[in-house]
């Protein structure tokens, strides 16, 4: 390259480079009190992702055995294939997610687990997703004929998950609720006849019904708000939520989806759980207000 | 030893020019000087694009100051270049500097007064500031489910500007529940009365900006909203956080 070329290449980057210093950026670093995240979710890094151990068909750890089951569990083990990073588990309960993520250092990189986004959980963490729709249902004994509506559950005791949004959703409607870290514990009630009913999201419920048949899951019984399934991130993780929806929008499409709920939901139809790929959440980003442009003439 | 011969110039020289050598410095100069002004005036104006009415208002802002500048640097410019060229005929019973100094002058004093007057009439007979709306209302937006209608009243005295930016914020009133990031909202202007179907805006996301053409209003504006839920469970409640009016 001659000497006069080169002279100008040198001058046009220092003077982009000056430009680009002396104009305001259009995504600056991170706003005051806010710290933007580095991307975990990248080749060849180790992840610590926050699981369940106790929900069949969701995640699950088989005792003794060290071997890991469930629609969670498919989800981070195709994403770890996808994206070339390496999963470590961390055995979390469902009261366990919410600081695992917001308490520092933080216990965990993301949480997988069964974890519904919801507008006020938002305020302090993201979410990438959803990559599953649900709602609340109730199970009783398999003999019980007398729950049928959100109606009989009134005078009931319903046992539930601490920090679950099912606790959240029978403390609106004033049904008396009985409290447990998961729902191994609520079941072990419910056929001890100490507890009336339980209620969780469906297809916890409907995962859990599969390996005992004392128990059943309340047809056309449910109720609340939609349980939109999304992977759990610290506050201000905008690259690694990006990356997460457009892998679990790619999951969705390509049939892996399909694929992993046949596995862990035999026999439930799915078209009721499964997102719409382009209706997945936006991720907040919180160095721009150009999330969505302006519309109209 | 043998003296090295002096090196000479075979160009011919202009002192009024200056050397071709130091012409073509000029010329890259001014070549890298507009490069720069055309690269930030691209990236000014995709910032400006992206602020929405406030970006509207920072330029209509902008515009006083640089039409000022440009306008009066061009002509100055200009004028220089004029004067520097064509040197009018002196008046021999001056004294030598005023010869030289009173065209110029004159001319700065006639430029700045032109571009001050036309920037002052530009920007109070011309130009009219947005008008940022304090406390807009939305009626029957406390309590909204999927499917129900909400209206905004605009207060504006009639055909005052001719377009409404207008960002209006959902919020969940449960604790439980997403309901923020599915909703969309339809927004359909009734201006005068009469319903605009064709100047409506749909699918708008909370917090986006909507940008409404309010035309030849002359009585009054109300906004139309219409609420999109998928969560039928979903409650939530509508305020305006920016309401802008203008052209």
């Amino acid at each position: 390259m001659p000497a006069k070329v080169r002279r100008h290449v040198s001058l046009l980057a220092a003077a982009l480079l000056l430009l680009s210093a002396c104009t305001t950026p259009s995504t600056p670093a991170s706003p005051p009190g806010k710290k933007a995240a580095t991307a975990a979710f990248t080749k060849g890094n180790r992840v610590t992702i926050g699981v369940l151990t106790d929900q069949p068909g969701m995640g699950y750890l088989e005792v003794g055995g060290n071997k890991r089951d469930g629609f969670d569990l498919g989800l981070a083990n195709w994403l770890a294939a996808e994206l070339g990073f390496e999963t470590r588990f961390v055995d979390l309960t469902i009261g366990e997610r919410m600081s695992a993520l917001t308490e520092e250092p933080h216990l965990t990189q993301a949480v997988l687990a069964s974890f519904s986004i919801t507008d006020d959980r938002r305020e302090s963490i993201d979410f990438a997703g959803p990559y599953l729709v649900n709602k609340k249902g109730v199970m009783t004994l398999a003999d019980n004929k007398e729950i049928k509506s959100i109606a009989d559950l009134e005078g009931k005791t319903i046992c539930t998950m601490g920090g679950s949004t099912s606790l959240q959703e029978l403390d609106l409607r004033n049904l008396h609720v009985s409290v447990e870290d998961g729902i191994t514990q609520c079941i072990d009630n419910l056929k001890k006849k100490s507890v009336d009913a339980v209620s969780a999201d469906q297809l916890i419920l409907y995962g859990s019904a599969a390996q005992d048949k004392k128990v059943q899951v309340v047809d056309d019984l449910s109720f609340g708000h939609f349980e939109y399934y999304g992977i759990g991130l610290p506050n201000n993780s905008f690259t690694d939520c990006q990356t997460l929806t457009g892998k679990i929008r790619d999951f969705i499409r390509s049939g892996s989806w399909e694929t992993f709920f046949r596995q862990n939901f035999p026999g439930i139809p799915s078209n009721a759980f499964k997102p719409k790929p382009e209706s997945l959440f936006t991720c907040e980003n919180p160095s721009s207000d150009a999330d969505n442009p302006p519309k109209g003439p | 030893m043998p003296a090295h011969p002096k090196p000479h110039n075979d160009t011919p020289h202009n002192p009024e020019l200056g050397s071709p050598l130091s012409r073509v410095r000029w010329w890259l100069i001014l070549t890298w000087f507009l490069l720069l002004i055309f690269i930030g005036t691209l990236f000014l104006t995709y910032q400006l694009v992206t602020l929405g009415a406030k970006g509207a208002e920072i330029a209509n802002i902008l515009a006083l100051p640089i039409g000022i500048f440009t306008g009066f640097g061009g002509l100055m410019v200009g004028l220089f270049g004029l004067f520097r060229h064509h040197v009018p005929p002196a008046d021999l019973s001056a004294p030598p500097v005023m010869r030289r100094r009173r065209p110029r002058l004159w001319a700065s004093i006639v430029t700045v007064a032109l571009a001050i007057g036309l920037a002052t009439t530009y920007w109070f007979g011309i130009h009219k500031p947005d008008i940022t709306l304090g406390a807009v209302a939305v009626e029957n937006g406390g309590e909204m489910r999927g499917g129900t209608q909400a209206s905004i009243a605009i207060p504006m005295s009639p055909t005052t500007r001719d377009y409404l930016a207008l960002t209006v914020d959902i919020r969940n009133t449960s604790p439980t529940g997403a309901c923020v990031d599915p909703a969309r909202m339809d927004f359909l202007p009734i201006l005068d009365g009469q319903a605009k179907r064709p100047l409506a805006i749909e699918n708008v996301a909370s917090g986006q900006e909507v940008r409404l053409r309010l035309g030849d209003t002359t009585r009054e504006a109300v906004i139309s909203l219409v609420l999109h839920q998928p969560d039928p469970a979903c409650v939530v409640s509508l305020t305006v956080s920016e309401a802008v009016l203008y052209n």
